[in-house]
């Protein structure tokens, strides 16, 4: 199984795969044409400036093999927005909304933005939710933040090539 | 050369009551001129057991039209016996208080999933999402406080605007062997949890040592006995949506739920997701 990261790796690939590294923001993963089985973006996306989300979305689309998944998540903005109503402000609310320093965040995504985003990008949602992912400060401690997760495909059409 | 993509053929399924609201009609005009410019699917025939649906059936559109004369579990098998016997690919089901959003039903089939619904709120307070988790004690509680826009794999969800593909009772069927109870009922059972032996015949349902048992028989030995697989049944208190969840789960196959299909169910106004909205701000404490 062939698998690339672009941007962190949080997520283990399976085991007997041949991984390929991307930047969160690198654009040349699209110059691979059906290459990839799985592609993970966790938490990069806000990292992304808005005007080059689309263009990299189209460009995992197309390093995708039919049938292959993505499985992206980012920060719950939906979550962000309640303890932000709730001025519950903590480590990892400012986190989910600002990035840290090793990653400063442009944008914060619904569930329902994310979603039409891959759907633009003409993915096929097959899986949408909320998880509780673990990640670990700078200092090194263990913080747990609310993401939306998704798990979409590249679709083969009847006559063999994508859709 | 191009070659044309098959677009799948889905039928609609309606089985409830005998009077709806005019905004249900116009729902349901929306929704299929909504497809049939869209383009993406055919709808094959609406298959309406016990709905007022006028009995003209021009151009064969209108397929199995009865008035209700039995409970919703029999008017689902009904539905579903004229599904099976003809060739369409996928069943739309909704109830005749339930109105889908328009491109309800290609938006469901482009998912990918072979059994998947839109959401439909109870119609009093509490407003929740008619879809559902199994709690450890095997009941079950209704799903909410997702993300709109999630789509998620749930345990039971109401047949008001459902999705399945032929291939879920197919593997249904496959999947059960089909015994007639005691007291002549038919009962579905896993083959995987069909255990062959001497039991006793005839034997009344009791309770031994804690475990309850019953004879049965095999429906198939009984060659006079025609009657369709029993897909569902109101059965101990439970609508008869449950049971075919649970013969789906049986053969590996469970609901998903689109939050982005919101429908509206009308009894005298609308629930929609505005309803839902407000529970959710009410349970957060924002409101």
């Amino acid at each position: 199984m062939k698998v690339a990261y672009v941007g962190n790796e949080i997520f283990l690939p399976p085991e007997d795969s041949e991984v390929d590294k991307y930047a969160f923001n690198d654009l040349s993963i699209g110059e691979k044409e059906n290459e990839y089985d799985l592609i993970y973006s966790t938490n990069s996306l806000p990292e992304v400036e808005r005007k080059d989300v689309i263009a990299l979305l189209e460009a995992i689309y197309k390093a995708l093999k039919p049938g292959g998944e993505l499985c992206i998540a980012v920060p719950s903005a939906e979550y962000a927005g309640l303890q932000l109503y709730k001025n519950n402000i903590d480590e990892a609310l400012l986190f989910m909304l600002y990035g840290n320093s090793q990653g400063n965040y442009h944008c914060c995504y619904t569930m329902l933005v994310l979603r039409s985003l891959l759907e633009r990008a003409r993915f096929v949602i097959k899986h949408a939710r909320n998880i509780i992912m673990e990640l670990t400060n700078p200092a090194g401690e263990k913080i747990q933040i609310p993401v939306n997760e998704i798990i979409c495909t590249k679709l083969e059409a009847q006559d063999g090539n994508t859709v | 050369m191009v070659s044309t993509p098959i677009k799948p053929v889905v039928d609609i399924g309606i089985a409830c009551n005998i009077y709806q609201s005019f905004q249900f009609w116009t729902g349901l005009v929306e929704l299929i001129l909504s497809e049939e410019r869209a383009g993406n699917i055919i709808i094959g025939k609406i298959r309406a057991i016990g709905s007022a649906l006028p009995d003209h059936n021009k151009n064969s559109i209108v397929g199995n039209v009865v008035k209700r004369l039995s409970l919703t579990d029999a008017n689902r098998q009904e539905i579903t016996k004229g599904f099976l016997d003809d060739g369409a690919d996928y069943l739309f089901w909704m109830d005749d208080d339930t109105v889908p959003p328009q491109l309800a039903i290609s938006t469901l089939v482009k998912s990918g999933h072979e059994f998947i619904a839109g959401v439909y709120y109870m119609p009093s307070e509490t407003c929740y999402p008619i879809a559902y988790k199994r709690e450890k004690s095997n009941l079950y509680s209704p799903v909410y406080k997702y993300p709109i826009g999630a789509l998620l794999e749930v345990d039971a969800v109401g047949f008001g605007c459902t999705l399945t593909k032929r291939s879920v009772f197919e593997k249904i069927m496959a999947g059960h062997t089909v015994y007639v109870r005691y007291d002549g009922t038919l009962l579905p059972m896993p083959n995987d949890r069909i255990f062959e032996g001497n039991a006793p015949v005839n034997l009344a349902p009791m309770i031994k040592d804690g475990v309850y048992m019953e004879s049965v028989r095999k429906q198939s030995d009984d060659e006079n006995d025609k009657r369709p697989f029993p897909f569902f049944a109101l059965e101990n208190g439970r609508t008869e949506d449950y049971y075919f969840c649970e013969l789906a789960e049986h053969v590996g196959v469970k609901p998903y739920l689109d939050t982005t299909v919101q429908c509206s169910h009308w009894k005298l106004g609308a629930t929609t997701i505005d309803n839902y909205k407000k529970l959710i701000y009410e349970s957060e404490n924002i409101l």
